[in-house]
């Protein structure tokens, strides 16, 4: 047997060691050969413009703070509407309202747009999950129901469970849901539903609800999507983590969830339930649009009240969601997973009007949240250019190494590859009164561009309409309607933007 | 089933206008395929809690008054559940609806006794429920074979 000497042992502990770099160097490439995973955790109804993130001036969400010190911030951007079907619609199509159609709330996309969307042009190399609490989505995403491998029912990780439609009808997942979660058996109380079997499911329902509603710590009772289901975040958010966790072993995967809160109804619990009180907090008070004056009436002091109750909301999803990536990093997710947090639309507490999904086109409806935090990323990237929700979907495309098609509307966003034009237009509409088959002639429109902002209410009074023109970085509050005393900056937005409306009309002019 | 069918009619008028914002033909075709199935399921149901008094009640009490009181009976009881519905408008008013539903039950099974009592006892009333039970037959050939035809529609598009 052959001697073995210094030498060669030095040589075989270098060969050692630079092969066991290659392995965790093939290892970590392996990650990347099969596409990274895309999560996308989306809080519904949360404006940026009450997240101390974004200098809100009330401490609302430290945990994200914290977290956006690893990722890249986007400071300017906006949903493409000012409710959930057409701000989701947009998100997962890259196109604007005025293109996918799904124009009113429970609407959906037009057939020719139906495949452009996250799970089929991920394809089935990518394990698609979907969880929604909210029913709207859960429609827009049951168009394609046969490209998601895990179709979650809404109740899910919930205090109340139904799985009548996901279970014996899945595959007729859409009509399905809006034969009996919407006509049958509404969720809303005001609206007629069956004969006779909808007094047993409302009856059902409603027990259920009463008596899971008060649990400890909430005073008020626990969240609720409203006359369907109550739950707590703390086990929604326990739900969000274990399917993360389950997906480990199906890589690459794409996720999107979802969550109902902070939407109303706002109930908080625990220490948030106490939040902000008597803080002596205040915003400037803001004009109604004159010719809308009849319908946004909601006085000051309820104003308040309700703005308070939905910061308290923000806080405790921020607290969970706080939970949450820490137990992702915990567990390595974050260092092979693109992780996105966002919302579908924000919500307003100002002009007389509380909520969302009105006319109104005011920054605080539209502006939301986008954090994006890369495998490994361990700085702060901030975006200052107006980006659109409808730059999602070519972005993950971007990332997971897939083609983008022509069709859609959105860009890549700057920070991925994708350039930073600060003269771009971005568009955000409320066209829910008007048919999703005819130009777009009723609506609340708006177009951002560099710091100005047109809004138009098409439809709703005016000669040709009722316009408002803003700086927003000379006035971020939209204080100083500006379309008198700046004429020419008006007339050129207003030009342009009408371009871009009559171009989208075009294909529904026949 | 008249009732049943013809409350889903009216109510789908509610929907219609939406429906045509965003929805193809077919599409709104296959949602009034499963309004019509489960409307199938409530007339049953309907019918025998129609016909549930009858086990116990004397052979007197039912004997040749059967459809106007059944068709009392069910009126009441739909008309009930409707009214107790309409009562129950937001999340608000939830905890009244839920508490207030043995009353309310208690109630309504009071007034249909009284009813069909009376039903039974006035022959001007019998005899007009028996004609106008006799004239929502028609019905039936119109509804029951649009409910095979919609149940073969949920059928295709569920299984195929």
């Amino acid at each position: 047997m052959a001697q073995v000497t210094r030498r060669d042992f030095l040589k075989l502990t270098s060969l050692f060691a630079a092969g066991t770099i290659s392995t965790l160097t093939a290892r970590s490439r392996g990650q990347i050969e099969h596409g990274p995973n895309l999560i996308i955790i989306l809080f519904d109804a949360m404006s940026a413009l009450h997240m101390s993130l974004y200098g809100y001036g009330r401490e609302t969400t430290p945990e994200l703070s914290r977290f956006a010190e690893r990722c890249t911030v986007y400071n300017a951007h906006y949903s493409a509407s000012n409710f959930t079907t057409s701000g989701t619609a947009s998100m997962l199509t890259g196109m604007y309202p005025w293109k996918h159609r799904a124009l009113t709330q429970g609407g959906i996309v037009k057939r020719d747009i139906v495949p452009y969307n996250p799970y089929t042009l991920l394809g089935s190399d990518y394990h698609r999950l979907m969880f929604s609490q909210n029913f709207w989505p859960d429609r827009l995403v049951a168009q394609y129901y046969d490209q998601v491998d895990d179709f979650l029912p809404q109740t899910a990780y919930s205090m109340r469970g139904n799985t009548l439609v996901k279970s014996w009808l899945g595959k007729d997942r859409l009509l399905a849901s809006i034969a009996f979660d919407e006509f049958l058996f509404p969720a809303q109380t005001d609206r007629p539903g069956s004969a006779f079997l909808n007094y047993f499911y409302k009856s059902r329902v409603s027990h259920s609800i009463e008596t899971q509603k008060i649990q400890p710590g909430y005073p008020n009772g626990v969240p609720e999507v409203e006359g369907y289901n109550v739950y707590q975040n703390e086990q929604i958010y326990k739900g969000v983590l274990e399917e993360i966790l389950n997906l480990q072993d199906k890589q690459p995967s794409f996720a999107y969830f979802h969550l109902f809160s902070p939407h109303s109804p706002y109930k908080p619990g625990g220490k948030f339930s106490r939040l902000f009180r008597n803080d002596g907090f205040q915003i400037p008070p803001k004009e109604i649009v004159p010719e809308f004056a009849s319908l946004y009436t909601e006085t000051e002091e309820s104003l308040l009240r309700k703005r308070t109750a939905y910061d308290r909301q923000i806080a405790q999803v921020d607290a969970e969601v706080g939970k949450l990536i820490d137990q992702l990093e915990a567990s390595g997710v974050l260092d092979s997973s693109y992780l996105i947090l966002t919302s579908d639309h924000g919500e307003m507490f100002e002009r007389g009007f509380s909520g969302h999904g009105g006319r109104l086109m005011y920054e605080p409806v539209l502006r939301i949240p986008l954090l994006i935090h890369a495998p490994e990323q361990n700085a702060r990237k901030d975006i200052n250019i107006p980006t659109s929700n409808v730059d999602l979907l070519p972005t993950l495309l971007s990332i997971a190494g897939k083609e983008i098609p022509e069709v859609v509307e959105g860009q890549v966003l700057a920070g991925f590859s994708g350039v930073e034009d600060k003269q771009r237009p971005i568009f955000s509409m409320a066209a829910w009164q008007n048919s999703a088959f005819l130009p777009i002639t009723k609506a609340g429109l708006a177009m951002r561009k560099g710091a100005y902002k047109l809004i138009v209410y098409l439809g709703y009074g005016g000669k040709d309409g009722i316009y408002e023109l803003y700086n927003l970085e000379e006035d971020p509050e939209e204080l100083r309607e500006l379309s008198k005393s700046i004429p020419s900056v008006f007339l050129r937005m207003k030009e342009e933007f009408f371009g871009y409306l009559a171009a989208a009309n075009r294909p529904f002019e026949q | 089933m008249f009732l049943v069918y013809t409350w889903t009619l009216y109510t789908s008028f509610w929907k219609l206008p939406s429906w045509l914002f965003f929805l193809q033909v077919g599409e709104i075709i296959s949602i009034y395929a499963y309004a019509f199935v489960v409307n199938f399921l409530e007339s049953i149901l309907l019918i025998l809690i129609a016909l549930l008094p009858a086990l116990f009640l004397p052979r007197s009490w039912w004997a040749d008054t059967f459809t106007p009181k059944g068709f009392t009976l069910i009126l009441i009881i739909l008309s009930s559940a409707l009214l107790h519905l309409s009562l129950y408008r937001t999340p608000d008013t939830r905890a009244a609806f839920v508490n207030g539903q043995f009353i309310w039950w208690v109630g309504t099974l009071l007034f249909s006794v009284l009813l069909t009592w009376l039903v039974g006892r006035v022959a001007w009333v019998r005899s007009g429920l028996e004609t106008l039970a006799d004239r929502f037959v028609v019905f039936l050939y119109i509804y029951l074979p649009l409910t095979i035809v919609a149940l073969l529609i949920i059928l295709a598009r569920v299984f195929l």
